[in-house]
Parts: structure tokens; C-alpha cells; sequence
């Protein structure tokens, strides 16, 4: 990506329909950041197949402009109502909230929506200025080193599964076994079609985004919907206490300028890392600004330096999703994941091919990456004040229009009503994963990598005549394979190093 | 105290993914053209590679569920079935009713009118019924919702519901 190709792409992304497309965008982000139990990714996968109507630009444009208004959004419930508006903003409320008692709701409202354009657009340079490296680099990948970047992706999603690997690796793998469907890769032998035209080119991807995290999430949403839960959270949203100014003073800008270029630079690095999100980012960015900080104590009960760092935190993840997504073809979340479906929806692969034969359209998106900053920074200035009406809606008013757009959606993609089925049943699935606790991203990740596993790992035999030893006779694939081993063995190993300390401590203490 | 039984918690999931996960290895071994190894040249894999061990895996993983699930003899209860629960469940079952009526009366009346409109009118009609909203707020929710459908994906976005 030379500079020309990115000033090109910039200039030509001025165009009215595309900066109008770009608002749009950042108003329903906004809209679905702001209000709690809507997430990016929720938005997103229902608005993906409507932007196959429009010019690509203008299709990513509206995606580019909702994903990071909603991440920006996401802080104005977390400030007003102390609830999260996206998983992402859960560091938000801890000092957003406080700083709204205080009286300074406008002060925090507008901390949130600068510093969340600062991370923002700090990760988008980081973007445009490593992606081409790396994609460089990835140019020496054979079908080895893909099939190992593929389970690379996959072992990280099960690794941060949390508490529940083994169910993290169900799905995981319940999710590749669902990419086998239709034909083999190799072969073009028919797999589990059981005689439909529809499974011959497999399990679509995007119903089954639109299923999963629209009305399974309404699903669950309404499965633990608390009558006076819900009612004490209206009353709160109706108490309206005075917000004050929104821009901070110089002087408070400068003191928060060091802690958040940390926390870019931390946001942007665990961004990188597939399934990481803006969540992670988020929280271990706060952690170690406390710790960083010359008013620790401050952390928790209003410090504007907590909330500025956790806002830049989780914007600045953005960027380095992307640049996993773009150079790797791994999604660095499940927004990404659902762009990689997008981009495939336009006939292009993400990887070292969007560096080459797809690179002006590649210096399109860095260009709206940037442009978006911009709009929902002028657009979360503006209305800062105004965005706490949005909090007025309730959940069950969202619940019917959720659903019926998904049923929408998912059949506009190909005017096919089999993809609705295929929907309806990820929505059931989804909800019922939720219950019993099963981590949906491994089953998305399986299902998006499995195929481009299994592909590459089929194509290294056949180039190796079935010698398995190519994995680690080639050093980039075997530096994959040392950083599987590492990423699978990490938590046992933790685990087992922990046990031994507390028993030395204990045989000491007995001594 | 809590009532701990064998069949709480984990152990349905583990077996429920286990059976799954054994069926699908028996359906492909059991299947001619998912073969383990390629007729094309020695030692490649074929088209029962994936499968045979994908299913393999997500047994003995469902299996290691169910066996951690009798372990904690249930020690977990995902269906916290109280009054307000047990009301939310009926709402999603019945919101699952209604939306598999709508597919069906939209698929099976297609060809002789075009019914998707009406029938997404009626769909949200009923679900915001069930979801406890008064009957203005229905029915101006319905006609902004269902004229915006309308508008943007039949007129504008040339989308053949009933096709």
C-alpha cells in the first residue's frame, strides 16, 4: 500500500453518497451501541445483506461507519445508566457513571466520544502502516503455513474461553464439522447433503451471523428479561441530572495524553490477537492504567483518566482486528468475521490477495476507516446530550423489530428461503448455547476457518505425496505449529506452575 | 438445599454432543464415498478425512462433558425455573410458534397472492401482542415497521418475497 494508492482512496471516498452512507452507518451505531443487550455485532450481521444492494464502497461504508460508532456508543448507557451498552464498555461504567453523579455526564460524554476517535484513529495509522508488511510477509504461506494459521485462529478462541475450554472446543469443532457440509474441497465429493441442491454449496455463513446473534440473542435477552429489573433501569433513565460541559480542558488533555497512548498501544496489540476484542482490551488497559497512574486511587470513583484510557482502549481494537482480518484472512473478532463473509459476498479473499489484485479497493476501506473516526466524532460531539433520549426505548420494542429483520435479511442475501431455515435453526442454537453456557465465537471461527483448514491441510499432502513431516520442515509453518502447541499448553502450564508455588509456600510455611 | 440430580448441569449437553459426534463417525464410515485416504495417490486424505475425525473428537469431547457433568452431579442447573422464568420460556416457545406459522402461511400461499406483507404485518402484530404491548403502540409499531419493509426492500431494494 504506497501512500499514493491510500490519498487516491481517500479523495475518491468523498463522495456524497458515501459520506452519507458513513452517517448512516454511525447513526444506528449509535442507536445500537447506546442501547444495552444490541451489540456491534448484532447490527452487523442484520445490515450486512442489505449492503449488498448498494456500490461496495457505500456498502462498507455504512458497515466501517456502524462498528465504530457502536464500539464509541456502547459508553454513553455504561456513563448514563451505568449498563453497558457492548461488552466493550464494561470499564466505562466504572468511572463514567461515578463522574455522571458528580454532575459532569457531559464532561465523561465527551471524553468517551475523543478519546474513543483517539484510539480509534491511532489504530487505523497502525493499520494502514503494518498491514503491508505483513501481508508481505504472508507471501512466502503455502497450503502448509494456511492450515496452521486456520487452527493458529481456532486455538486462540478456545484458549480465551475462559472457564470453559472444553466446551469452547466443542463448538470449535461442532463448527468445522458444519463446514465439511457440501462439497468436499479436493474432491467435489457431496458430504452430508442428503440429497439438497441448497447444501451442495454448504452452510452459508451470514444466516448463520444473523441467526446466532440476532434472535438468539432476543431469545436470551428474553429469557432473562426481569419485569421490575427492567423498570427500575426505565425510572433511572428518566432521571435527568445536569450533564455540564462536554470538551475537556487543556490541561486535563494534556495529563491524559501519555495513559492513552498506552492504552492504544495496548488496544491495538490484543486487537491483533484473533478473538481478543475490545472487552479484553478494555479491562486489561484500565487495570494497568491503575497501576500506572498518579491517582490510582481515583480508578472506580470517577477518574477521568480511567475513563479516557478504557475509551481509547476499546476503539483502538478496531484497527487491529482489521489488520489480522485483512493480511491473515483470520477474524480478529466476530465483527471482522462477519466482513470477511461481506467481502467473499463481493468476490474477494482477504489476505496477501487484497494487497494485490484487490488493493485499491483495500485503500478504500483504510480510507473510510479513517473517515469514520471522523464522522462519529463530529456526530458524538453534537449530539452528546441528545444521545441519552436514545436510552428511552425499551427491550421488547427492540425484540420484534430484531427478529423480523433477521427473517428479512437473511432472505434478501439470495432471495432464498432456505437460508431463513438455516437462520432460524443458528438462532435456536444460539440461544441454547448461551444457557448452558457454550462459547458461540469458536463455533463462528470453526465454521468460517474450518473449510480453509481442511483445504490447505488436504493440499500440503497432496503436495508433500502425504508426508506430514511439511509441518515442520518449513520454518514458517513450524513457527505456527511451536505457537499452537504454546497457546493450547498456556492455561495447563499456568495452572501447573501456580499449584507448585502455593504448595512450596505451604511445605515452607510448615517448616 | 439444592436438589442435585444426575441430569443436571452438563451431563444432557455432554451426551446429547457425544451421540451426535459418534453418529456422525459411524455415517462416515459406514458411507462409501467418504473414504479415509484418496483413490489420486498415496497417504492424501479423502473425503471422510475431516469428518470421520471432526466426529471422532466432538464424541470423546461430549463424552468428557457428560462424565464432568455426573462428576458435579449436577451441581450446576442452568433452568433456574421460577415463576417469572417459566413466563419468559412460554414467551420465546410461543414466539418460535408464531414465527414457524408465518414461514409456513408465507412459503405455502406465495404462488397464489403475494402474502409476505401482510403476513410480516400479522407476525408483528402478534409478537408485539406477546411481548405485553399496549394495542396504539402495536399497531403504529406495525405500520412504521411494515412500511419501512416496504419501502426499502420491495420498492427499493427490488426483493422477491414471493417468488
Amino acid at each position: 500500500m504506497t501512500a499514493e494508492i491510500f490519498f487516491n482512496a481517500l479523495v475518491q471516498s468523498l463522495t456524497p453518497s458515501v459520506i452519507f452512507f458513513l452517517f448512516l452507518g454511525s447513526f444506528i451505531g449509535t442507536l445500537i451501541g447506546a442501547l444495552p443487550g444490541l451489540s456491534a455485532t448484532m447490527g452487523i450481521a442484520i445490515l450486512t445483506p442489505v449492503t449488498f444492494w448498494f456500490a461496495r464502497e457505500n456498502g462498507f461504508a455504512m458497515l466501517i461507519g456502524l462498528w465504530n460508532s457502536a464500539i464509541f456508543a456502547g459508553g454513553i448507557s455504561a456513563i448514563l445508566i451505568n449498563t453497558p451498552g457492548t461488552p466493550a464498555s464494561i470499564c466505562q461504567s466504572f468511572d463514567g457513571y461515578a463522574l455522571y453523579r458528580q454532575g459532569k455526564g457531559g464532561l465523561a460524554l465527551g471524553i468517551n466520544v475523543i478519546y474513543s476517535f483517539i484510539g480509534g484513529t491511532l489504530s487505523v495509522i497502525c493499520l494502514i502502516l503494518f498491514s503491508t508488511p505483513i501481508a508481505r510477509f504472508t507471501i512466502r504461506f503455502n497450503a502448509p503455513e494456511y492450515s496452521l494459521l486456520a487452527l493458529f485462529g481456532l486455538s486462540m478462541m478456545v484458549a480465551i474461553s475462559g472457564t470453559n475450554v472444553l466446551k469452547g472446543m466443542i463448538l470449535g469443532v461442532a463448527g468445522i464439522l458444519l463446514s465439511t457440509i457440501g462439497l468436499d474441497p479436493i474432491l467435489a465429493i457431496r458430504r452430508f447433503t442428503f440429497g439438497s441442491i441448497n447444501l451442495m454449496n454448504g452452510i452459508s455463513f451470514i444466516p448463520v451471523m444473523i441467526g446466532m446473534f440476532g434472535i438468539g440473542e432476543v431469545f436470551y435477552q428474553m429469557y432473562t428479561y426481569r419485569k421490575d429489573e427492567q423498570e427500575q433501569e426505565m425510572a433511572a433513565r428518566q432521571v435527568n441530572i445536569a450533564l455540564g460541559r462536554v470538551l475537556p480542558t487543556w490541561k486535563e488533555f494534556r495529563e491524559l495524553t501519555i495513559p492513552t497512548l498506552i492504552a492504544a498501544a495496548q488496544g491495538i496489540v490484543i486487537g491483533a490477537v484473533p478473538a481478543a476484542g475490545g472487552d479484553v482490551a478494555s479491562i486489561i488497559s484500565w487495570g494497568n492504567g491503575k497501576k500506572l497512574s498518579k491517582h490510582p486511587e481515583e480508578y472506580g470513583h470517577g477518574s477521568l483518566e480511567g475513563l479516557a484510557v478504557a475509551s481509547t482502549a476499546n476503539n483502538a481494537v478496531i484497527g487491529g482486528a482489521m489488520t489480522t482480518m485483512m493480511t491473515l484472512g483470520i477474524p480478529g473478532d466476530s465483527v471482522t468475521a462477519i466482513l470477511i463473509g461481506s467481502l467473499t459476498m463481493y468476490g474477494m479473499q482477504p489476505g496477501i490477495k487484497m494487497f494485490t489484485d484487490n488493493i485499491h479497493f483495500t485503500g478504500t476501506i483504510f480510507a473510510l476507516m479513517i473517515l469514520a473516526n471522523v464522522v462519529f466524532l463530529i456526530f458524538g460531539l453534537t449530539t452528546a446530550k441528545l444521545s441519552a433520549k436514545v436510552l428511552n426505548v425499551a427491550q421488547p420494542t427492540v425484540w420484534t423489530a430484531v427478529s423480523i429483520l433477521c427473517v428479512v435479511g437473511s432472505f434478501a442475501l439470495n432471495n432464498n428461503f432456505f437460508d431463513v431455515g438455516i437462520m432460524f435453526v443458528a438462532a435456536l442454537f444460539g440461544f441454547f448455547f448461551k444457557v448452558f453456557e457454550f462459547p458461540t465465537g469458536p463455533f463462528v471461527l470453526g465454521l468460517l476457518l474450518g473449510n480453509m483448514l481442511e483445504a490447505n491441510l488436504r493440499r500440503a499432502l497432496v503436495m508433500s505425496y502425504g508426508n506430514w513431516s511439511i509441518f515442520v520442515t518449513r520454518p514458517a509453518s513450524l513457527f505456527l505449529l511451536v505457537l499452537i502447541v504454546l497457546t493450547f499448553c498456556w492455561e495447563p502450564l499456568k495452572k501447573l506452575v501456580t499449584r507448585n508455588r502455593k504448595t512450596n509456600g505451604e511445605s515452607t510455611d510448615t517448616v | 438445599m439444592r436438589n442435585e440430580k444426575w441430569y443436571h448441569g452438563d451431563t444432557i449437553p455432554g451426551l446429547i454432543t457425544a451421540l451426535f459426534g459418534y453418529a456422525v463417525t459411524i455415517y462416515t464410515i459406514i458411507e462409501p464415498t467418504f473414504t479415509w485416504k484418496a483413490q489420486t495417490s498415496d497417504g492424501v486424505p479423502g473425503g471422510g478425512f475431516f469428518p470421520v475425525l471432526l466426529g471422532l473428537l466432538l464424541g470423546v469431547l461430549g463424552t468428557v462433558l457428560f462424565v464432568k457433568g455426573l462428576i458435579n452431579k449436577g451441581s450446576v442447573t442452568y433452568f433456574q425455573l421460577d415463576a417469572e422464568v417459566k413466563s419468559n420460556l412460554i414467551k420465546i416457545g410461543k414466539t418460535t410458534v408464531f414465527i414457524v406459522i408465518f414461514f409456513i402461511v408465507w412459503q405455502s400461499t406465495k404462488r397464489s397472492f403475494p402474502s409476505f406483507i401482510p403476513s410480516i404485518a400479522l407476525l408483528s402484530l402478534v409478537l408485539n401482542k406477546t411481548f405485553g404491548r399496549s394495542l396504539k403502540f402495536n399497531l403504529i409499531y406495525t405500520s412504521v415497521l411494515v412500511l419501512f419493509l416496504y419501502v426499502s426492500f420491495v420498492v427499493g431494494f427490488s426483493v422477491q418475497f414471493n417468488m
